[in-house]
């Protein structure tokens, strides 16, 4: 990179000759420029060579273009002329009159952060989570329902919004007009062309009295700030255009938090955030700008050909001191972090806009993690590609981008912040949790398997897989332990422990191994199953033939009442067939041969269909579920995606469930479709080849379709005289609060019949442990199938059942320590930097010998193979990186030591008033002793 | 996706409006001239011809449904590419970009001519290297060297000013440039 790389540029500066040589190159130079260019060239030899080099790349650039097909396939051509056909001279969705859209501040899955508009020049950035599954987590929806404390009803005027003048919002204003502002008006709102933005923004006035800024803070109005348009081709144009205003503010606001990969929104209207805003998975941050010119200039460099002189002074902003605390992002997480009522009230999550919380109860912030936080790509690290050029940028385990000052600022303990949070922020990954300050590890349990198998198909391909899309507990859960089966309960638990060997200090390693009961497959309910078969053209080939295999194979399981029936979709949903008993196997293969595949993608209405074919049948007496089948819904439309959510949810509370396969995606890892499994109270599984579907449709057959207990918390208590730490491998996205263990509303897991769900801890003891002492307490609550009151079992473990020796322990512990560790390894885990990767590589081969008759063994030896020779060796870091290091750590430490500082003064406190109230009591005592 | 029309042609915006007034076929034209250009882009995205594929028909079905107001002589040029680029990208997800960024990707079978001096190592590192370009820099410079639009022309596509294109494309192939130089392939 040249060392003068700026991240924008001005437009003002005069063009170096490199950049004129480029462009001379290119064919864009006027005669006079041209001339110029090639006199530097004639006189400088550098500058020779680099046209030379230029022109080889410009060269090599020409021939490197993928193969595109010249035209789309006859069949799509067609189902376009007929969509065609079919629309011409209807009347656009743009021209639908106002009265069938409703209000945003009526649409049930809607409050109000959904985020924004900038009033007054505040600008929500959005930093995308590195990893999608993140954001999609059940509890957290970045672009889900918002829980906002404030009344849904909150108007623009609210939000300092005097409007520009003149406007009327009448139900005509016909979008013919783009570029109209309305206030209030749900329809409208295309007012996002650049200059009529900054007209736009030039026209608000900061209405004072509104307290906008005033309320939580990154946030106008109390409103969070997202991205919103009001319909898909204003969506890509205003996106367009919104990129483009950043353009421009990068160029002007050089020292701002801003990189490539922020988005923003400019919008009007709570209406056109709502139906936008989900389109993009971005997480919000702040910033400020100043509105005077149109909202990308500081004051001293007026924005070249903006209409500064039509724009009205923005009073009172520049005062504010929310305002200024708002371009901090602590400021905007404090609020993320705010409100502990939000995160209990809404198992959905989703945003956390207004209420400030005058106090952050420490399980909650624990409870975010819950709500998708499983860690972005950064880890801590110094983004050494992106550097700005004033300086270093450091990821945070959020994926949040730091430059400079703000490194150091976001390094600082947060107000309260537990200790184990300000790791998980550090570093993304779960901390090693002192006991003292807490005992409890809670968390939902988990069956999905898709994470496994798309890492899998990473490794497969030759690359690495996101962070956030290794997820230590699916790697755990993914194998069959062969566990003795539950008899009297639906679940049985078993735990052990040894030395954990990965580790570089002296630790134990525990596992817990929980097993759901097996019902027999000749005494399972008879089922009703519909199959919700994507058909869309990406679906063609080995795809649609595996769906086909997977769905022959579901055939051969079922019996001859169960009940079948088939959905397709591609831009439309179709009954394949009806719902119909399995004896007529023949016309549900017949059905299932005939699949064939063009079009696009419409899931809702595939899901719907299914739905309605299963209500059809329904019989409570039944295991009645949907099968979704896709290869990727990922383009499903934001708004649609809640819709449908919201949809799943209640037909899975109406006994409806829901399993998604993700088939052949390739790489890419669909968080929609896990979003669906999550509501629908199914599992998610990703069926890169037939091995695996018939691992999950013949093998786990019961698994995967019966349910035995439903959502399955596990709670785990660690006395502190025997632990002193403890650190959970994975669930980073399950773990739940303390508080929500016993809350039966909080959705947790399904569990199958016959499945197991495994947890891993690190654990340093005490020294000097009693081997009578309990080491844990293992505590599990479900609702049994067929139930509908929770019930709730507890397991001790004595210090005196660990296992001396590694060597010793049984080869399931060691199967999840080994699958463990490689999570770790490719997650690139803050805890396994450094491992010993022979010593992995050496179990690994082990326990492929011990697990002959299972090939997913060895497969695992050959995926910690193929990691090994992909990742490379964590290295030793260079000195400003172990400065960092030390930083975090004494910053972690004396968090460590404040909060248990904090949590004495609250004893105090307590003492106090106890004391007070003890006074009290003794002296009205005396009083009637004394006979007064 | 230029927005050039040749000679007689009705134009976009005139298409369009046909369309809505109820000639079906006017929108097949506008397929017809568009089509070729979108799926070059989204393969150059996607990779993959299936995908390109479903992401151009579902460009086309939102043309149909939710296109964008045209003046009668206006092109649909920026406006497709636009719903083309974002779902491409929505398809790719934030992590295939992170991905992109940091790791290598299978690259598509790059089209080698009857110039055999271009050796299929050098070109896998072109394609590697070009999918980590910042996307706004490797959009300028896709439609500069594959399209052939001019500076003005790639600016009102991307709603950007000519001076920013210019700039972006030279970032793009400063970056192309050191790299390729590192890897001794140039």
């Amino acid at each position: 990179m040249k060392d003068q790389h700026m991240e924008g540029h001005d437009e003002n500066q005069d063009p170096s000759m490199e950049q004129l040589l480029t462009t001379y190159l290119l064919g864009e130079c006027d005669e006079a420029t041209a001339a110029r260019v090639e006199q530097a060239l004639a006189a400088d030899d550098l500058l020779r060579a680099r046209k030379e080099a230029l022109e080889e790349v410009l060269g090599l650039l020409r021939k490197n273009a993928p193969e595109a097909p010249a035209s789309l396939a006859p069949e799509r051509r067609e189902a376009l002329r007929a969509e065609a056909l079919a629309a011409a001279g209807a009347p656009s969705e743009d021209h639908a009159p106002a009265a069938t859209r409703p209000p945003w501040w009526q649409a049930p899955t809607w409050r109000m952060a959904a985020g924004l508009l900038i009033f007054g020049g505040a600008i929500a950035l959005w930093q995308p989570w590195t990893g999608d599954s993140v954001n999609m987590r059940p509890g957290y929806e970045a672009s889900g329902p918002a829980v906002s404390g404030r009344s849904s009803e909150a108007k623009l005027s609210d939000l300092g919004y005097a409007g520009p003048e003149n406007e009327s919002p009448s139900a005509e204003n016909s979008p013919a007009t783009p570029g109209r502002a309305i206030p209030g008006n749900t329809d409208s709102l295309d007012m996002l062309g650049k200059d009529k933005n900054q007209d736009f923004l030039g026209q608000i006035q900061h209405n004072p009295a509104s307290g906008a800024g005033g309320d939580a803070g990154g946030v106008v109005g109390g409103l969070e700030v997202d991205r919103v348009w009001s319909n898909d081709a204003e969506a890509d144009d205003v996106r367009a255009r919104t990129e483009n205003i950043l353009d421009e503010y990068k160029q002007r606001l050089p020292a701002q938090e801003v990189t490539p990969q922020f988005g923003f929104l400019i919008a009007d209207s709570a209406d056109l955030v709502h139906s936008l805003q989900p389109e993009f998975e971005y997480e919000v941050e702040e910033i400020l700008l100043d509105p005077a010119v149109g909202g990308v200039s500081t004051p001293s460099t007026p924005a070249p050909g903006s209409p500064a002189s039509s724009a009205a002074p923005m009073e009172g902003l520049a005062a504010n001191p929310k305002r200024e605390a708002n371009r901090q992002p602590e400021a905007l997480r404090r609020d993320v972090f705010g409100a502990p009522s939000t995160v209990q009230e809404d198992a959905s999550g989703g945003r956390f806009a207004g209420e400030e919380a005058d106090e952050l109860a420490g399980d909650d912030l624990r409870g975010l993690a819950s709500l998708g936080y499983s860690g972005g790509g950064g880890g801590g690290a110094f983004d050494r590609e992106n550097r700005a050029s004033s300086g270093y940028v450091v990821i945070d385990g959020y994926g949040r981008r730091y430059h400079n000052e703000q490194i150091l600022n976001h390094l600082h303990r947060q107000e309260r912040e537990r200790p184990s949070d300000m790791f998980f922020r550090y570093y993304g990954d779960n901390a090693a949790v002192l006991t003292t300050t807490n005992p409890l590890s809670t968390f939902a349990a988990d069956v999905d398997s898709a994470s496994y198998a798309l890492s899998r198909a990473y490794l497969v391909d030759g690359n690495v897989p996101p962070k956030a899309a290794v997820r230590t507990e699916e790697f755990l859960n993914y194998f069959d332990y062969d566990l003795p089966v539950a008899t009297e309960d639906d679940f049985a638990v078993y735990m052990e422990g040894g030395p954990s060997v990965f580790s570089r200090e002296p630790r134990q390693l525990l596992g817990i191994g929980v097993k759901a009961k097996e019902i027999a497959a000749d005494a399972r309910p008879a089922m009703n199953l519909v199959f919700v078969i994507d058909k869309s053209g990406s679906m063609e080939g080995e795809r649609m033939q595996l769906v086909k295999d997977a769905l022959e194979l579901v055939i051969d399981q079922l019996k001859e009442d169960d009940t079948l029936g088939l959905v397709t979709f591609d831009s439309h949903g179709h009954v394949l067939q009806e719902s119909i008993p399995v004896r007529e196997r023949y016309k549900l293969r017949r059905a299932v041969r005939s699949l064939s595949t063009g079009g696009s993608t419409n899931a809702g209405e595939g899901l719907a269909l299914g739905y309605e074919m299963i209500e059809q049948v329904f019989d409570p007496k039944r295991i009645n579920r949907v099968i979704l089948a896709s290869d990727g819904v990922a383009n499903t439309g934001e708004t649609d995606q809640q819709r449908i959510l919201a949809d799943v949810r209640s037909r899975a509370e109406a006994e409806v469930d829901l399993t998604t396969l993700g088939v052949g995606m390739g790489n890419h890892n669909d968080v929609f479709l896990e979003q669906l499994a999550d509501q629908g109270d199914g599992s998610c599984h990703y069926l890169d080849d037939f091995a695996e579907a018939k691992r999950v449709l013949v093998d786990d057959f019961l698994g995967t379709l019966v349910t035995v207990g439903r959502q399955l918390k596990i709670q785990v208590e660690f006395d502190p005289q025997v632990v002193q730490r403890w650190r959970q491998l994975g669930y980073e996205n399950r773990s739940l609060t303390a508080a929500q263990f016993r809350d039966d509303s909080v959705d947790a897991g399904e569990v199958g019949s016959g499945q197991d769900v495994v947890a891993l801890y690190e654990l340093d003891l005490m020294p000097e442990a009693d081997a009578e002492a309990t080491l844990a307490t293992v505590r599990l609550r479900w609702i049994p199938e067929g139930a509908s009151e929770a019930v709730e079992r507890s397991f001790p473990m004595t210090v005196g059942e660990l296992t001396g020796r590694w060597g010793l322990t049984s080869k399931r512990l060691r199967l999840a320590a080994v699958s463990a560790q490689l999570a770790e390894t490719l997650r690139q885990s803050w805890h396994a930097r450094g491992d010993d990767r022979e010593l992995l590589a050496s179990e690994a081969e082990r326990l492929a010998q011990e697990w002959k008759e299972q090939s997913e063994v060895a497969e695992l030896r050959d995926m910690i193979r193929r990691t090994h020779s992909l990742l490379p060796r964590y290295a030793a870091e260079d000195e400003l990186t172990q400065l960092m290091e030390e930083v975090r750590w004494m910053n972690l430490r004396q968090a460590e030591i404040e909060q248990l500082q904090e949590g004495q003064d609250q004893q105090e406190d307590l003492l106090e008033a106890l004391r007070l109230q003890n006074a009290a009591l003794e002296t009205r005592l005396q009083e009637l002793l004394q006979g007064r | 996706m230029s927005d050039r029309k040749t000679g007689s042609e009705p134009a976009d915006g005139t298409l369009l409006a046909s369309f809505r007034a109820g000639d079906a076929q006017a929108f097949d034209q506008l397929v017809e001239r568009h089509q070729a250009s979108l799926l070059r882009f989204a393969t150059s995205l996607v990779r993959e011809a299936a995908r390109a594929e479903d992401i151009v028909q579902e460009v086309f079905l939102r043309l149909l449904r939710k296109g964008p107001e045209l003046g009668s002589e206006d092109s649909a040029g920026s406006w497709l590419f636009r719903v083309c680029r974002n779902l491409a990208y929505d398809t790719m997800k934030m992590e295939t970009r992170e991905l992109a960024r940091r790791e290598r990707l299978p690259v598509a079978e790059s089209k080698t001519p009857d110039d055999v001096h271009a050796d299929k190592e050098v070109l896998d590192l072109v394609g590697r290297e070009w999918q980590q370009l910042p996307e706004r820099e490797r959009e300028a410079l896709w439609l500069k060297v594959h399209e052939g639009l001019s500076y003005k022309e790639i600016a009102a596509l991307l709603d950007i000013k000519a001076g920013t294109v210019g700039w972006l494309i030279h970032e793009a192939m400063n970056r192309l440039t050191t790299q390729l130089r590192r890897a001794q392939a140039i």
